[in-house]
């Protein structure tokens, strides 16, 4: 019989910390704190994701280690344009990799002695401050859901620069460029 | 109260008994799945890792993989390069710590095709290497081709993916 009352007592106490001694109250004060922290939750997840710039592609633009934003629902009812800076996903959405977009579907694009060459007329690029005369690739013509992508740091050899066509599917979304982004 | 405590009592045995069917009898996928995750394991090491530690868990990664695995890798700035049998990859496997001080693999976001015969898989996935004492992250998509031998779900294809097309 004590024993019995003893747990009860524990559970009055547990039951006092978990839900206060006015349950209704506690329960209306909680609510609006959890609808909150639900829908910062799928914001940052569906909407604007937050995204960890690894590696030097694309300085001066972007610097390793600074945190950008992804808006995932630019493109739900646009393509994405010449300059943006845009999210292509590998197998899934963990890792991205991050460029910026150069050339258009249908466009025949190449690099001649470092410069981008879009349909035979070099592309003005204001962002580069490291381009490297010997790239050189052949112009190829793109795909009707390809986009051209390639990093601002263009200092390396282009082997060492990932960069290429894009599969529409692949592009997720548009990094949001804050004050001070190029 | 009794009934509630009843239905609660039986929820919980439900659920139970769903969690020991899925360890005991586990979908195609989910073997696939963890037994990526254990190569990921077996072919990361530590800089000051013994050899007996290291040829034990290669063994055990050679349990992985068909006899006659096929790895093809084609990533810029390298020639392509091939290795065409188990024996060949646990000799590379072997090697690494050679040529690298340390090494963490993870695959990230496996994407698991069954074959309508349900005795092969495609698998498409991201792998997420750090080599110790660099800096930069390897990321490489690859698609592994994984076949039922003997009840055994085995490594027969390793291949990278050009995420960007050259």
């Amino acid at each position: 019989m004590s024993s019995e009352t003893k747990s009860m007592g524990i559970l009055d106490w547990a039951r006092a910390i978990a839900i206060g001694r006015r349950p209704k109250r506690t329960l209306v004060r909680l609510v609006p704190v959890i609808v909150l922290g639900l829908i910062t939750v799928l914001f940052f997840r569906f909407v604007l994701t937050p995204v960890r710039i690894t590696g030097p592609s694309m300085i001066p633009t972007f610097q390793d280690g600074s945190i950008k934003f992804l808006n995932r629902l630019a493109y739900l009812r646009s393509e994405p344009k010449r300059g943006d800076i845009v999210g292509i996903r590998y197998s899934g959405n963990h890792v991205l990799l991050v460029k910026r977009v150069v050339g258009l579907p249908g466009e025949l694009v190449g690099f001649q002695y470092g410069r981008f060459y879009v349909n035979g007329k070099p592309l003005h690029e204001p962002y580069l401050n490291y381009p490297c005369a010997k790239w050189h690739s052949e112009p190829k013509t793109l795909g009707p859901n390809e986009y051209y992508v390639v990093g601002d740091n263009r200092s390396m050899p282009i082997d060492f620069h990932y960069q290429g066509a894009a599969d529409r599917r692949r592009i997720i979304g548009k990094i949001l460029l804050l004050h001070g982004d190029s | 109260m009794k009934k509630l405590s009843n239905i609660i009592l039986l929820l919980a045995l439900a659920g139970l008994g769903y969690w020991l069917w899925t360890v005991f009898f586990p979908n195609p996928q989910q073997v696939i799945r963890n037994r990526l995750n254990k190569l990921a394991r077996l072919a990361s090491f530590s800089p000051g890792e013994g050899n007996i530690s290291r040829i034990s868990k290669i063994q055990r990664m050679g349990r992985l993989l068909a006899e006659d695995v096929q790895v093809i890798i084609d990533v810029p700035g390298t020639e392509i390069q091939t290795i065409k049998s188990r024996q060949e990859l646990m000799q590379a496997a072997m090697a690494a710590p050679r040529f690298a001080n340390g090494l963490k693999a993870e695959f990230l976001d496996m994407n698991i095709e069954l074959g309508s015969d349900t005795q092969s898989a495609i698998v498409d996935l991201t792998l997420k290497a750090k080599i110790g004492g660099e800096s930069d992250l390897i990321v490489q998509e690859l698609k592994f081709t994984m076949k039922k031998i003997n009840n055994d779900w085995l490594i027969t294809r390793v291949e990278t993916v050009k995420t960007l097309k050259p």
